[in-house]
């Protein structure tokens, strides 16, 4: 989900850019003293995550784990997200310095939706895998979605954008959400706390 | 609020996933025995050496194709280096360096289909006369042709390492990975003392 470098138009880049900073402000404010080693964590996770390659048919896709980071940190994704996507960008040459602030903001608006979803199923129904589920599946197809919009922003056609990535992204998308449901259900049982802020 | 030690048990759980991870990943080289070979017209020659660029001396060196059948055996010499006699029709053959006391190493190396030298030249002790018009009627355009012919038999297999290096290279490595972790630690344990200092005054 890494757009390259040169490949958005300028206002493109400038909103991302835009949202990103946006998104780490709000998301440094609400990060309390507690919430720090826990955002740490996470931002680990995400940046690790994109090296795990699922292998399907012609193309190979890596996990992003957006959604799980939305749903256990809420605005504090976007510091986490930045500080995975900045390292990614400068050791393994994955999306650019540039497009940082799209990326940033393709990632971190849909795990920060997506998470605000599943915590709200999950107090309605309260089941932590069903929630898990949604997180992760939703914030890859947001990622997805999103990712089409800062390309439409900078000249490509939408729907056509669209749907080629998100049909693309189908096994991923339901793959992160197998994951993220096991992620979740298991430390709901053992460490009933931990989706608290 | 988030308790500390379950903070404190997801990271120590997450931290145990990646070493079993990475400890996984690679065979652990204590002393890790280099070895270096290439196809050079009839030979395979080669170098083997520690990690610190001391020769591999007077060790058993086999020459193994592809399903691990040895071909050859030969002994480095006192500088590490080593050679064979060209296998005819076998590629990729493998060349491994026993070092002794645990040491091992080994590489394969693909190897050019062999010039079927005797067909493109003519028979030069039965009618030299012919040979004679022949190499002068070669035109420049042919003997470029046929220079050209032996370089790419030559270079061709060192382009195929080259290619394999380069895709090894663009892979990200342990190194980056775990020093990407390591960054990330040292920014929230940064996060961390910042906060602290604030609320402390």
């Amino acid at each position: 989900m890494h757009i390259s470098e040169g490949v958005l138009s300028l206002p493109a880049l400038v909103t991302g850019a835009t949202i990103a900073i946006t998104g780490t402000a709000v998301g440094l404010r609400s990060l309390s003293m507690e919430a720090i080693p826990k955002a740490g964590i996470v931002s680990s996770a995400l940046f690790v995550a994109s090296l795990i390659h699922v292998n399907l048919g012609v193309s190979s896709m890596h996990l992003i784990l957006n959604g799980l980071g939305g749903m256990l940190l809420g605005w504090a994704l976007f510091p986490a997200l930045l500080v995975a996507l900045l390292l990614q960008a400068v050791l393994f040459q994955f999306g650019g310095l540039v497009v940082l602030g799209v990326n940033v903001s393709t990632m971190g608006v849909s795990g920060l939706l997506a998470g605000m979803l599943s915590r709200y199923i999950l107090r309605r129904i309260s089941s932590p895998g069903i929630a898990g589920f949604i997180a992760g599946a939703g914030g890859v197809a947001g990622a997805a979605i999103l990712t089409a919009i800062a390309l439409w922003g900078s000249g490509e056609f939408f729907l056509p954008t669209a749907e080629l990535i998100l049909a693309t992204h189908v096994p991923i998308i339901i793959i992160e959400g197998i994951i993220c449901s096991f992620v979740c259900s298991f430390p709901c049982r053992t460490m009933p706390g931990f989706l608290e802020e | 609020m988030m308790l500390k030690h379950q903070v404190l048990s997801l990271s120590v759980f997450i931290h145990m996933l990646l070493m079993v991870l990475f400890i996984s990943a690679g065979p652990a080289d204590a002393h890790k025995l280099n070895v270096f070979a290439y196809s050079e017209a009839d030979m395979i020659k080669g170098e083997t050496y520690f990690n610190d660029g001391a020769p591999v001396m007077n060790s058993p060196v086999t020459l193994l194709d592809q399903n691990g059948k040895v071909i050859a055996e030969t002994r480095s010499g006192e500088d590490g280096t080593f050679s064979f006699d060209l296998p005819k029709n076998v590629s990729p053959v493998t060349v491994r360096v026993n070092g002794s006391m645990g040491h091992m190493g080994s590489m394969s190396l693909e190897i050019a289909p062999s010039p079927d030298v005797r067909e493109e030249v003519p028979d030069t002790e039965s009618n030299g006369k012919d040979i004679e018009t022949e190499t002068l009627s070669l035109s420049r355009a042919d003997i470029e042709k046929i220079i050209n012919q032996a370089v790419t038999r030559q270079t061709d297999p060192l382009l195929h390492e080259l290619t394999a290096l380069r895709k090894e290279l663009s892979k990200p490595g342990v190194t980056e990975i775990l020093g990407g972790i390591g960054y990330i630690a040292g920014l929230t344990g940064f996060a961390l003392w910042a906060r602290s200092r604030r609320n402390n005054g």
